[in-house]
């Protein structure tokens, strides 16, 4: 058996062998022990690759996927979200949101400090999970403050993730579909933790910062 | 839905996409993270996307993606301890698994690409798909193959 064989023996166990080749490797392996054996070995070798790649881990991301994807396709280009944002920013409210976000970023500011200890978020991040939970609200008709419907919503969602432990979400609010996942916890201190992420609606995504302190809880959209 | 997101959401570049990124993080949290990451590159981009055939494109995506994510790790990991596995308690399974695992880290990139590949495609696809020869190809599978069951120690029963 020489190198071509080898070749030969693994593109015929892959189904990748054309009629003749099929029919030279069938011969040698009835023939030549050492071909057969190192087939045999090559099946087992396929064996354990197969089941890597079908692990129950494979199909949760297939199933997590699954549901990312629906939430990228829903809707036409144009973005609901998007649409409820521009009401959110009103120039009236975007000093008060500039004024909030120099606030979280001065206590930002020292984050990479390693003296600070214990964190005022509930639970240990890097233990969230990835499986998806769902949030239905229910949209009224003839509501006007759709923006802040849609964050107040938003901030409901995250804190049941939170709970949960939970690094993504689909929030639907009446027709529209929200994907909420959770990137990093940027801020952990006594008494304010922050997390950043994004959300995902109409196949636009938004990155937020959210925070929330002892008396206090805000959602900041950062694009 | 556009022909470029028929394309994208087509359930065989999901898998290859996840098969790759399962290939290349070895951690379930991370493939996803990867493959979402990838999409929505995807999607910012796709004015900058040329041709029939999306596959290639986006798989170029996860690969640099991938790249990106591990400088960040390098440079996040500088100056810390690398924590030591435990050996205690573990199941002959788990050692079977943990050997599958660190065989198929012990292939090259490429090599782990096309074998993740190979799960939902022909050799003639992979080999479109990574602008390499079919006869290449077949050289790399076998040689990948060869050197996994090395590693497994399927040569030495």
């Amino acid at each position: 058996m020489n190198e071509n064989d080898k070749i030969l023996i693994n593109a015929y166990l892959d189904g990748e062998s054309s009629t003749e080749d099929s029919k030279y490797i069938e011969a040698l392996l009835d023939s030549n022990k050492e071909a057969n054996g190192y087939a045999n070995a090559i099946k087992r070798a396929n064996t354990e690759i197969n089941t890597f790649f079908n692990s129950k881990d494979i199909k949760e991301i297939e199933t997590n996927i699954s549901l990312f994807t629906k939430n990228l396709m829903l809707g036409d280009s144009k973005s609901n979200f998007l649409k409820s944002l521009g009401k959110f920013f009103t120039p009236q409210s975007f000093v008060g949101y500039v004024f909030s976000a120099s606030v979280v970023y001065f206590l930002m500011l020292p984050v990479n400090d390693s003296t600070i200890k214990a964190g005022f978020f509930p639970n240990d991040f890097t233990n969230f999970n990835n499986e998806i939970n769902s949030y239905y609200f229910e949209k009224y008709r003839g509501a006007e403050d759709l923006g802040d419907s849609i964050k107040v919503n938003l901030m409901k969602s995250i804190n049941s993730m939170i709970e949960s432990k939970t690094r993504s979400s689909i929030m639907n609010y009446g027709d529209e579909s929200y994907f909420i996942k959770f990137e990093d916890l940027s801020v952990d201190k006594e008494s304010l933790f922050c997390l950043n992420g994004y959300i995902l609606n109409n196949g636009i995504s938004t990155k937020f910062l959210f925070c929330k302190s002892l008396t206090d809880e805000t959602i900041t959209y950062i694009n | 839905m556009s022909n470029f997101e028929s394309m994208l959401f087509s359930d065989s570049l999901k898998m290859k996409m996840i098969n790759l990124a399962m290939s290349k993080t070895f951690n379930k949290f991370d493939a996803e993270d990867l493959v979402q990451q990838t999409y929505l590159k995807a999607l910012e981009r796709q004015n900058q996307f040329k041709g029939n055939n999306i596959d290639p494109w986006v798989i170029t995506i996860l690969k640099n993606l991938f790249i990106d994510s591990i400088r960040k790790k390098k440079e996040d990991l500088l100056g810390e301890d690398t924590p030591e596995l435990s050996s205690e308690d573990e199941s002959s399974a788990v050692l079977l698994e943990r050997d599958k695992d660190k065989c198929l880290k012990g292939l090259s990139e490429k090599e782990r690409e096309i074998i993740a590949l190979k799960q939902t495609n022909s050799y003639v696809e992979i080999a479109e798909d990574l602008n390499i020869k079919t006869g290449t190809l077949r050289q790399m599978f076998s040689r990948a193959k060869e050197k996994f069951m090395q590693c497994m120690g399927f040569f030495d029963e």
